[in-house]
């Protein structure tokens, strides 16, 4: 019994290993993002990164494709700490999707300097996060 | 039994010395192992004292030389070839008086490796004797340390080629007799033709499975060996091996160093605490470094990932085969170190592990963070005490870094439960490999506190 369980069991590893939903991406090519600016202008909804990366388009997924088509790097928005909003934004489920639900939410009007607002923010934390905001919304 | 027979057993051998002696008006032979006897306790207390037995018949002389007339410490009486071969490999010299016997005397030579320090299993406290290649030897010295009567030794020879003494040791009303028997059965089961090296005996007597891990626990030390006995474990000595084994073992056993009985018990318990967490490390952090940095950076905080990215930058290599090559690397350093003596082992580390890893870094051809990854886990391998399950956990760790680069967390875990279940099913000695963790009970992490002293 012991001589074919021992190549099924192989095998049964190996098909498991080439349906895992999550896709190997080397560390040295991401670029991590730690605060994310969302404002609309022009009737286009903006995107903008502590990175200097910059996207925009009808919704937060087009938005987000045009940042990363025009990106060096792969962007990488799961480190994201904090989420400046500009209060015209609408805000959709895409943003739980994208984001995580710890991220602290800080709205303005302003443009803000983003490398600069982030370190701000690192110190002044917001107290609502993405979290908070989809149970206010639901 | 004939001196004729006696000679063909060892043919025309250069170290096979046989005598005829005339005594009492017959002609009787001596035979001995030139190197394995004394000479001048051979001519003091056999030759001479066989020189004045008195005149009589053949059967008269044999008894008196066997009851005494001949002053020796042993006189063993040998009833054919293959018990006066085996005396004569033994030390003894072997008399025969044709048509009446042939007696044994022991003479062996006190030429042997004097006890010395233990130079693997070193400690600050504790004592300092080590086992010898001699097992009458380590039997004495065993004794020092144990010296109830009740500490039993079962004498038994195994390898048809080497003749090797094996001692089993046991004290008599602590340890299970069935692990007794259970090592008797199978040291009596041994069909082999040597028992040299420890990896014969090893093998021989865990019945060679098919797993890295050891089913047996070696120790040079006496003190290790003896507390082994005190705990209801079985011992075996071999001749010829500095070192002392110990059944059955498991996990627990197996992470225990001397050095705990040295100290006190919290601080013992806290250093044993801190070497599973260094055994977790060893098996697990380049793996561990693999998966996050190939799949999950998110879980990496913002400032570490951003410090590893940064030196990652310009090294040309994914993270696997960075950590997999620093894997290979430190084992090949090991190798060398290991081979080399001690004094160019040493210069070897410090050329390969300080020179030539930094010079690689300032390279770019490895990442900082792979190499503090794969060197923190290789220094946590050697903080475990027991050599052969270290090299176990060395083997693991590179099946976990390939799972690790293949499926992420998924995959060490994966291969992590497969260990476990692995471990599970080991038994040595018939108990499980796993038993002190059986019930689920911690206790085993820490060394049990000596009774307490009335105040």
């Amino acid at each position: 019994m012991k001589k074919w369980l021992y190549p099924a069991a192989v095998l049964a590893a190996i098909a498991l290993l080439s349906r895992l939903p999550h896709p190997s991406r080397d560390i040295s090519r991401l670029e991590p993002v730690q605060a994310v600016y969302l404002y609309m202008e022009a009737g286009e909804l903006h995107i903008e990164t502590d990175t200097g990366d910059h996207g925009s388009g009808h919704d937060l997924t087009e938005a987000t494709d045009d940042m990363k088509e025009s990106s060096d790097g792969e962007i990488f928005l799961e480190t994201a700490e904090f989420l400046i909003l500009d209060p015209q934004v609408p805000i959709t489920p895409d943003f739980y999707e994208l984001l995580r639900p710890d991220c602290r939410v800080f709205f303005t009007t302003e443009k803000p300097d983003l490398p600069a607002a982030a370190k701000y923010l690192s110190i002044h934390t917001p107290k609502t996060t993405l979290a908070h905001l989809r149970a206010q919304t639901s | 039994m004939t001196h004729e027979s006696i000679c063909a057993v060892f043919g025309d051998t250069g170290d096979f010395i046989s005598r005829k002696l005339r005594c009492g008006g017959h002609t009787i032979y001596a035979y001995m192992i030139d190197g394995l006897i004394a000479s001048v306790t051979a001519s003091d207390m056999v030759f001479k004292p066989l020189s004045k037995l008195p005149e009589g018949p053949m059967q008269s002389l044999y008894d008196a030389a066997l009851d005494g007339t001949v002053y020796n410490n042993v006189a063993d009486p040998c009833a054919d070839e293959q018990t006066v071969a085996s005396k004569l490999v033994n030390g003894f010299v072997v008399v025969l008086f044709p048509g009446a016997g042939a007696v044994a005397y022991e003479v062996k030579t006190p030429e042997k490796r004097s006890v010395s320090a233990p130079t693997v299993e070193n400690t600050i406290k504790g004592p300092k004797d080590a086992f010898t290649e001699t097992v009458r030897t380590n039997t004495s010295l065993i004794r020092r340390h144990l010296r109830t009567p009740a500490l039993r030794f079962a004498q038994s020879v195994a390898g048809t080629r080497t003749l090797t003494n094996l001692a089993v040791v046991w004290i008599e009303g602590l340890t299970d007799p069935q692990l007794v028997s259970r090592l008797q059965k199978r040291l009596a089961a041994l069909d082999t033709q040597s028992l040299l090296t420890p990896a014969d005996v090893e093998e021989q007597v865990t019945g060679s499975r098919a797993t890295p891990f050891p089913l047996l626990q070696y120790t040079e030390r006496t003190d290790k060996f003896a507390q082994g006995l005190l705990s209801g474990r079985v011992g075996l000595l071999v001749d010829g091996l500095p070192q002392g084994y110990l059944l059955p073992v498991d996990l627990g056993y197996l992470m225990t160093s001397p050095e705990d009985e040295g100290m006190d018990y919290v601080s013992a318990s806290m250093i044993r605490i801190l070497r599973y967490g260094a055994l977790l490390l060893s098996l697990l952090l380049p793996a561990v470094y693999i998966a996050l940095a190939a799949f999950h950076q998110q879980m990496i905080p913002l400032p570490l990932l951003r410090s590893i990215i940064e030196s990652k930058q310009s090294v040309p290599f994914s993270t696997a085969a960075e950590v997999l090559a620093l894997l290979l690397a430190f084992e090949l350093l090991q190798e060398a170190g290991i081979h080399l003596p001690q004094s160019v082992g040493q210069s070897v580390s410090i050329i390969g592990g300080i020179v030539v890893g930094s010079a690689a870094v300032e390279a770019s051809l490895i990442s900082p963070s792979a190499l503090i990854a794969v060197s923190l886990s290789g220094i946590c391998g050697f903080a475990l005490p027991n050599r052969d399950f270290s090299q176990a956990a060395r083997l693991f760790r590179f099946g976990f870094s390939i799972l690790g680069a293949f499926a992420g967390l998924f995959g060490v875990t994966a291969g992590f439960i497969a260990m476990l279940i692995h471990l599970a099913g080991l038994t040595s000695l018939e108990v499980p490999y796993l038993a002190p963790f059986s019930d689920g009970s911690t206790s085993q992490l820490l060394r049990h506190r000596a009774g307490r002293e009335e105040q």
